[in-house]
């Protein structure tokens, strides 16, 4: 039977808990504890007895009732407990201002959490009723009964979640007077109500998501799924090709928040580089190759979070914590400085490591073994957005690997349940579905993309365990299913077997061709009127790579987009372009200015990846042609489209060689004095060869070399700006000027600077390679632009005012 | 001098048993703690309790986080559990000894009757203070030959309360029969003499608000060291143990 108790001090007695409570919001709130007339304090608690009738009337009288200072209420089990009717109202009589506007506020412990104080009263009904099953289950938790006119709805919420339950651990509801006169709560259905495993009235997510479950719609369509199930998936083969053995590098770069900082401290951070490593390359070995650090300027380091702080210190601490890594792990480290821009508000603390993968295969993939599997995510989109619940996520995926709980991941954003299925090879030997209690949600996820969420293979030794770390993180999630090794696909429902099939046919699929899934022209063209616009990413943190991949219908990154190199012990270098092109064209000139970019970082570019969501056509095109029109292999390449996601990115990594990472050129002009030079900058000319260090051997002896950005060589007076913003951005970084001699337009190509000393050997051989240069200007140490055009007429403009 | 044994009843929440212990050595029995549920495995039923033992304390402390109020579960367990009638115990010589949450086992146990009990009172502050306590009447064992003293209050500020609705009834039985052994000294305490302690009829089973275990010497006391002279002397609390193993010599 179902039984809810109420104890409280009888109306005689000041009750000093609900005093204390008083007292506590007059110090914080002292308007509303004026509001609050009388206050009353009950503890309740809410029990699934067995056994029969009397005997727990009996019991209940035994454990709950103090009749000297206590009354007990338990709607109509025991009418004479309390007063004089037996019900709440004997108490209420004893407020000073009666008939009064009473409130009541309830709370309960979740039914995850423990609960020491149901746990004792369990035990002593055990011990009254000599019966170890006489409680099966227990909730406690307290009533608070206020009487106030002017008290609303929001003045009891405060109450309740500042001063009464704990958010947590609680949860609580309103009760109106009404309700509080009534009986009703006692009732049977009520109490089970609390005590199920699926308490409905709480504001956490858990919940939330729980609450969404309505009840069980018979009308399960089984022909359909049968239907569904036997159908053959397109997949899109990703296109993967290895030219080097001993060398692959990924397009992980991570890490963007700028609690970064500290977060290297800890290492958390630095483990989960470590797991993504793994999942990347599961079934291979693996390990870490390097360390990056990115520090932006001072200056900028000065904003943000971090303000107040010295920037001295901030980079102090940035380099010891980067050190603390590479100690650690005995892994090399590099620390660089590359980016600064006044444009941006956020700090930009980067760190990140290259990861390598050896392609030694490990003797055996885990996740063959039964394995109970469990969905976990949020189907609403604002988990979606939601950050703070993706970083739960990762923490919880990480500590349950490290507690080694789970064998494998499903990664199932953007996909349907049957895409994410079909394409699981741990689930390979067969599995049971269990559709019981998420059937509502097996029906709209097995065609529709899901949100972010995964599957994940839990050790059935370590569920319990981990189940509970997901409820303690309000993370949703339930069982779905379990894999096993009978080669059969088995749908269950209400312990029937609904459907059954081989597995053989189950996991069929059919290759569909990258075409198939590229798009004629941008969803932003065709779609999203009226809308809100996308925002570009580089108003935002630059390095923010992490919040674009989670976040794309959001932001979006820019051609300017930063370059980063990733060294490597052998002289291997990987230089990585992010970039975005949503709204924008992708076309050869913007591929030739990326792969000048990083030329003119050092790098002798040997082969390129890329993947890009929702990709056009010409930009597939203009990827397809790398090897063709450059020479660079294509190692791999992937294609995702999502049509519910209203934008576009591309991210591409170049891998490059380098003979010698201390010879990385950064684009800033160094010092006053030096000549600048321009280079053309085709792949056919010899000074891209002689840049990326093919040939010669006087490349140190340059300070720096800047690629010309793409709208610098467009024809017309835009393209004479955009080769002085190329000056103007190379210059600030040191405040420097120059005197330029500007008289035609440059097609594309860089911009170098020498030192006077230097610049003779460079020139000479220059002359015998045959790379063609000219002379444009040189270095000022004043922060002025001086050009001279090719009518010898002179513009002097400050630095500043172009910035 | 006495080697009866006396036990020392623990349950989770409990404390102060080892100055239990320490007090009950020092005065000649030989003192045991025994968990509770360690009592209920090992079937320590009423016979065996009063043959193996001459002396039972319940401590005080927030004995089973105070669910269902404070001492209840003990009561009940003592009563379901282990089956003991502790008035039976002392009607047989055994002495009890109940304090703070002990003594409101003792209470929801009845062995002082049915209409007392213990109420937090209006402030419900936990506060360390001493109380001046004046030993009434002659019935108990426990407190014969002891004048005026002063105990530490160790727990929450509870007081106790006599039933409403059986008030002069209940009152007049507590003074005629002299069950109110313990009071406050109404020269120093607002509230005048309110009642620190309980006896039953026999004198024998002892339930009390102040902690005499805590009081064992003077340097028990917050200002021993203005006199340090006094620092060896034995405090008021020994001298209540030593009541107790006086009367279980003789």
């Amino acid at each position: 039977m179902f039984v809810r108790v109420e104890t409280g001090y009888k109306a005689e007695f000041v009750d000093p808990e609900a005093r204390r409570i008083h007292q506590k919001i007059m110090e914080i709130h002292p308007q509303l504890a004026e509001k609050i007339r009388w206050i009353r304090k009950l503890k309740c608690c809410w029990l699934e007895l067995d056994g029969q009738r009397d005997r727990v009337i009996q019991t209940i009288q035994q454990v709950f009732k103090i009749p000297v200072t206590h009354w007990l209420f338990t709607g109509d089990l025991l009418p004479s407990a309390a007063g004089s009717s037996g019900t709440l109202q004997d108490l209420m009589q004893a407020a000073p201002f009666r008939p009064g506007v009473f409130h009541g506020i309830e709370k309960r412990k979740r039914f995850s959490y423990h609960d020491e104080e149901a746990n004792v009263i369990k035990d002593v009904f055990q011990t009254v009723l000599g019966d170890s099953h006489a409680v099966k289950s227990a909730i406690t938790g307290e009533l608070l009964l206020i009487e106030g006119v002017k008290l609303t709805q929001s003045d009891l919420e405060w109450i309740s979640r500042n001063w009464f339950a704990g958010d947590k651990s609680e949860s609580w509801s309103l009760i109106s007077e009404d309700e509080l006169k009534k009986n009703a709560r006692f009732q049977g259905e009520q109490v089970s109500k609390y005590l199920s495993n699926t308490p409905s009235n709480s504001r956490s997510r858990l919940l939330q998501f729980r609450q969404m479950e309505h009840p069980v719609d018979e009308s399960m369509n089984w022909s359909r799924i049968q239907e569904l199930f036997r159908v053959t998936v397109p997949v899109y083969e990703r296109q993967y090709t290895q030219i080097e053995e001993e060398w692959t590098l990924r397009p992980e770069v991570r890490f963007a928040s700028d609690a970064l900082l500290l977060n290297t401290r800890m290492e958390m951070e630095f483990h989960l580089a470590l797991q993504q490593l793994e999942d990347v390359a599961e079934g291979f070995n693996t390990h870490l190759q390097t360390v990056l650090g990115v520090l932006p300027n001072a200056k900028r380091v000065w904003l943000g979070e971090e303000h107040g702080n010295h920037p001295v210190r901030v980079k102090d601490e940035f380099e010891n914590s980067m050190k603390d890594v590479s100690e650690t792990t005995a892994t090399p480290i590099v620390q660089m400085k590359l980016y600064e821009d006044s444009n941006e508000t956020e700090p930009s603390y980067f760190w990140s490591t290259t990861l390598g993968i050896s392609m030694q295969k490990n003797p055996s993939i885990e996740g063959s073994e039964k394995a109970d599997f469990i969905w976990i995510g949020d189907r609403e989109s604002p988990a979606y957005q939601d950050l703070v619940f993706v970083e739960n996520l990762k923490s919880a995926l990480q500590y349950a690997r490290d507690a080694k709980a789970i064998s494998y991941v499903l990664p199932c954003a953007g996909l349907s349940l049957l895409e994410v299925l079909k394409r699981a090879t741990p689930l390979s030997y067969g599995f049971d579905l269990f559709l019981d209690g998420c059937e509502n949600w097996f029906k709209s996820a097995l065609e529709k993309p899901m949100t972010l969420s995964q599957i994940w293979g839990v050790r059935p030794e370590q569920k319990a365990w981990l189940l509970n770390e997901l409820s303690l993180r309000g993370i949703p999630y339930f069982h779905l299913g379990t894999s096993n090794l009978n080669g059969d696909v088995r749908v269950i429902h209400q312990n029937q077997v609904k459907l059954q099939m081989n597995i053989r046919e189950f996991f069929k699929t059919e290759p569909i061709e990258p075409e198939e899934l590229l798009l004629d022209e941008p969803i932003f063209h065709t779609g999203l009127k009226g809308e809100k616009r996308i925002q570009p990413l580089r108003f935002k943190n630059r390095y923010a790579v992490e919040e674009l991949l989670l976040k794309p219908e959001q932001y979006h990154a820019s051609i300017a987009s930063p370059v980063v190199l990733r060294p490597d012990p052998n002289f291997w270098t990987g230089l990585m372009v992010l970039s975005d092109l949503c709204g924008e064209e992708f076309n050869t000139v913007h591929m030739e200015y990326l792969l000048r970019k990083c030329t003119a970082l050092g790098g002798q570019i040997r082969s390129m990846q890329a993947s890009m969501m929702n990709g056009l056509k010409p930009w597939y095109q203009v990827i397809k042609n790398v090897e063709s029109d450059y020479g660079i292999q294509l190692t791999q390449f992937e294609i995702v489209a999502r049509p519910d996601n209203p934008s576009h990115w591309l991210a591409l990594q170049l891998v490059a060689r380098l003979n010698d990472i201390r010879n990385i050129r950064s684009e800033d002009f160094k010092q006053a004095n030096d000549r600048i030079y321009w280079l053309p900058g085709g792949f056919d000319q010899p000074a891209t060869r002689w840049l990326a260090g093919l040939e010669g051997r006087y490349q140190n002896s340059l300070h720096s070399a800047i690629a010309i950005e793409p709208s610098d060589y467009s024809t017309g007076k835009q393209g004479m700006n955009g080769v002085i913003n190329t000056l103007t951005f190379a210059l600030m970084k040191r405040k420097l000027g120059a005197e330029l001699r500007l008289q035609h337009y440059f097609p594309g190509g860089f911009f170098v600077s020498v030192g006077e000393n230097e610049r003779y050997a460079v020139e000479e051989e220059w002359a015998i390679l045959g790379i063609e240069s000219e002379w444009v200007g040189k270095v000022t140490s004043t922060p002025h632009l001086v050009i001279r055009d090719e009518e010898d007429r002179v513009y002097t403009i400050p630095i500043e005012d172009l910035v | 001098m006495s080697m009866y044994r006396a036990l020392i009843l623990s349950s989770p929440g409990s404390r102060g048993e080892k100055a239990f212990a320490y007090a009950l050595k020092q005065v000649g029995f030989d003192a045991e703690v025994l968990q509770i549920d360690e009592a209920i495995r090992l079937r320590l039923e009423q016979d065996q309790l009063s043959l193996k033992y001459k002396l039972v304390i319940l401590p005080s402390g927030n004995t089973y986080s105070s669910v269902v109020g404070s001492g209840r579960v003990l009561a009940l367990k003592i009563q379901h559990a282990l089956g003991w009638n502790l008035n039976r115990f002392a009607e047989r010589g055994g002495l009890v000894m109940g304090v703070g949450s002990g003594f409101e086992s003792l209470l929801h146990l009845k062995v002082f009757g049915e209409d007392y009990a213990l109420r937090l009172n209006d402030e419900a502050k936990s506060q360390e203070k001493w109380v001046r306590v004046i030993p009434t009447g002659t019935r108990c064992v426990w407190l014969r030959g002891l004048g005026t003293m002063d105990l530490p209050l160790n727990e929450q500020n509870t007081e106790f309360v006599i039933d409403s609705s059986a008030y002069v009834e209940a009152k007049g039985k507590l003074d005629r029969l002299g069950m109110g052994c313990l009071r406050g000294d109404p020269s120093v305490e607002p509230k005048g003499d309110r009642i620190w302690g309980l006896c039953d009829m026999t004198g024998r089973i002892f339930g009390l608000l102040p902690h005499p275990e805590y009081f064992l010497s003077w340097t028990n006391t917050e200002d021993w060291y203005i006199n340090p002279t006094r620092a060896a002397a034995p405090g008021s609390g020994m001298a209540i143990f030593e009541n107790a193993a006086r009367y279980a010599d003789t």
